[in-house]
């Protein structure tokens, strides 16, 4: 065979691979348009639906979001920040930015508030532990005026108190 | 030249991995999904309009099945029914411990061999009685909402199993939809109110010692129709979800009950598990079905379907609209085949259904089979004691007048083809390993988690539960427990593969209405061919 036949076959078989790989894509993609749903926006709207639902049902979401809470809590001047508070654009993951780049290292608490069910009781301790230990009572975060009312002298013992040996209980127990 | 032909090869290969995903992505877009939600006791007349209004709004979009029944008297059996289209003959699940014969290819196993995944997300469902029938659990997922759209966005078939279950006693809905049955009874004499309060608190009321009068059946109706309404509630936020996430578009959806309950007809409150006084009158059987199809289905059923249905025709009608050839045959016929005019209807029941107090040897079975208008039931005692009942349902619907001895020929002619059913009956082995040779020295698997017995609230397990222990991988275990205390105690064992037994995402309501009743379980584990048990290990679910 002449190099000038052989040239001619190659281009021939180059032609009828590029056809044929040609007319299985115009297949496959009519195939796809004939099955598109004629409404697009519909589809587009049920994929923002789906995404929202992904984010805001995940467990990590769910957990994040009670973190979030209970630093915002402890925290109030954190919460009406424009950056890591509830108005920002960092969402639920501000406060995590925040404890990751500033909170640790001013010992800030990471972790959630305890909600005890029975509130009498727990209104009990909560006032046993601010008379013993009068200088938590004045705390800006634990303290009587605090954000986190009742519920802050069992957050510092839980969180601080334990580990430098406070005791958690009423004066007669 | 080498490299030209090594391009050239590459960028084929490359091709034809791109038209092998485009033509894998439209074929696995033909496929259609599947979403079973069965309601725990959720007997047919209370499917109202005052009950479920947006339930049965929902449902003129779908197909309605009017005279639908379960065919025993407890979920496992019921359930077992529903995913496989065995009848409880066939499959020989009768009690807690038994599953069905692995040997078989059931359906959703049939699902899974052609791409689809199976699987549901509650840990009760990790239950012997579950094994074998081609369901696995999901422990990942957390939320029934998220899982569903995570299958949507994969674009990957699926059948999914969820079963709704705060239907189930104690009937006590939340605030907003409680019936404030105090002020109804208020007033009358100190034992009613003790009963009322017993369906508001207990999830197991043995009817050895509750027994309930008939005039108390009108307000147990309400308390439960309550919970019914909070369903209602619960459901019109799935269909919400439903259409919103497009899943309408590609996706059967099924919501049917595991059985019903009693309101206090016969003295009990409850079914098999719960009575331990099991039987298939009417409250316990007729159940609702509804069925929603995507547009591109065609089928010749109507919207509302009045022809005798029952659990075992689910999967035949499934694996038809699917188009799926089943390898097993089965009992019951599909539902929306041209020309089906319904057909006759067979049940049984153990006395104790799950709880049985001894379920190696069960005290009773109630079998049952409707011909027309004729209802048959017959107890049959383990020492061979047959009592029969038959009853006109087109006469007497609340079944009060035993028809047996104006009736003889017809109860003699129906008994006889229950016996034939009950003569070729499977019952499965109950689950219980030989005990090994006990390795002197060998302390058995030490419990990883939990590491300790002891009170345990919903908050310490962060709503998942896990057992784990030490063991190998690719070894099996087998867990034994015992549930509870006194007259309510169950024992049983369970199989893990592996040193681990994932129980899954476990919901406060299940926590706090099964969970903590049945307080305190007691576990050991040992490997399944060797060594000795582990330490018990006693955990208390607390509130």
């Amino acid at each position: 065979m002449t190099p000038g036949k052989q040239s001619e076959k190659a281009s021939l078989l180059t032609a009828v691979v590029t056809a044929f790989a040609c007319g299985i894509s115009l297949i496959i993609w009519l195939i796809g348009l004939l099955n598109m749903p004629a409404d697009s926006k519909k589809i587009a709207a049920e994929q923002a639906y789906l995404n929202e639902i992904l984010i805001s049902r995940s467990p990590d979401y769910a957990r994040e979001k009670l973190l979030a809470e209970a630093y915002w809590l402890r925290y109030p001047s954190l919460e009406a920040n424009s950056n890591w508070g509830r108005n920002g654009p960092k969402g639920i993951w501000g406060p995590r930015d925040h404890y990751r780049t500033h909170g640790r290292f001013d010992g800030w608490i990471w972790g959630p508030v305890i909600r005890p069910k029975d509130m009498e009781k727990e209104k009990k301790l909560a006032l046993a532990y601010w008379n013993r230990y009068p200088k938590i009572a004045n705390s800006k975060v634990w303290g009587r005026k605090s954000n986190m009312g009742l519920l802050a002298p069992r957050d510092h013992y839980h969180y601080v108190g334990r580990i430098q040996g406070k005791k958690w209980g009423l004066e007669s127990e | 030249m080498w490299l030209r032909f090594l391009s050239i090869s590459l960028a084929l290969l490359l091709f034809a991995f791109l038209v092998y995903r485009s033509v894998d992505n439209l074929y696995q877009d033909s496929k259609i999904n599947v979403i079973v939600i069965t309601v725990e006791s959720l007997r047919s007349d209370l499917v109202t309009r005052g009950n479920c209004p947006l339930l049965l709004k929902t449902s003129e979009n779908g197909i309605s099945f009017t005279s639908h029944r379960a065919i025993s008297g407890w979920t496992g059996a019921n359930i077992v029914t529903l995913l496989t289209g065995l009848s409880p003959f066939q499959s020989g699940v009768h009690t807690r411990g038994q599953s069905v014969d692995p040997s078989l290819v059931l359906p959703l196993e049939q699902l899974t061999q052609i791409g689809y995944t199976v699987e549901g997300l509650q840990s009760f469902m990790a239950m012997d009685i579950y094994r074998n029938i081609g369901l696995s659990l999901n422990t990942s997922s957390s939320h029934l909402k998220h899982y569903l759209a995570q299958k949507k966005t994969d674009n990957q078939p699926f059948f999914f199993w969820h079963h709704y279950t705060n239907t189930h006693l104690p009937y006590r809905a939340s605030e907003e939809f409680r019936f404030n049955w105090k002020k109804e009874v208020a007033g009358s004499d100190n034992r009613l109110f003790a009963r009322l309060q017993a369906v508001e608190t207990r999830s197991v009321l043995n009817s050895d010692q509750y027994r309930f009068e008939e005039g108390d059946n009108a307000i147990i109706h309400q308390m439960q129709s309550g919970a019914v309404k909070e369903f209602d509630h619960w459901f019109n936020s799935f269909w919400s979800f439903f259409l919103k996430s497009g899943l309408h578009r590609n996706s059967i959806l099924i919501v049917t009950a595991d059985h019903g309950d009693e309101h206090g007809e016969r003295g009990s409150v409850g079914h098999a598990s719960t009575t331990l006084h099991g039987h298939l009158h009417e409250e316990i059987v007729r159940i609702p079905l509804f069925i929603w199809l995507p547009d591109r289905i065609e089928h010749n059923g109507g919207s509302i379907v009045q022809h005798n249905s029952s659990h075992i025709d689910l999967m035949p009608t499934l694996l038809s609209l699917l188009d799926i050839q089943p390898e097993i045959s089965f009992f019951g016929t599909d539902l929306l085949k041209q020309g089906y005019t319904g057909s006759t209807w067979m049940g049984m029941t153990s006395g104790g259904g799950f709880a049985d107090p001894d379920h190696t040897n069960i005290s009773y079975f109630e079998y049952a089979l409707i011909e027309e208008e004729l209802k048959l039931l017959a107890r049959i005692d383990k020492d061979g004691t047959v009592v029969p009942r038959l009853y006109d349902l087109s006469k007497d619907p609340l079944e009060k007048n035993n028809l047996t001895l104006t009736r003889p020929a017809e109860t003699k002619r129906l008994m006889k083809q229950l016996r034939e059913a009950i003569d070729q009956m499977v019952v499965r082995p109950i689950s219980r390993q030989p005990i090994p040779r006990r390795n002197k020295g060998d302390p058995g698997p030490r419990w990883v988690r939990p590491s300790r017995g002891g009170p345990y609230s919903y908050a310490d397990l962060a709503g998942k539960f896990r057992l784990e222990w030490s063991g190998s991988q690719g070894k099996q275990y087998i867990i034994q427990y015992r549930t509870g205390t006194g007259r309510t105690a169950i024992t049983g064992e369970i199989t893990s593969d592996g040193p681990v037994k994932d129980f899954g995402i476990i919901e406060r309501k299940f926590w706090e209405t099964w969970v903590v009743p049945n307080s305190p379980f007691r576990l050991r584990v040992r490997n399944i061919k060797q060594g000795n048990w582990s330490k018990w290990i006693e955990l208390e679910a607390v509130q």
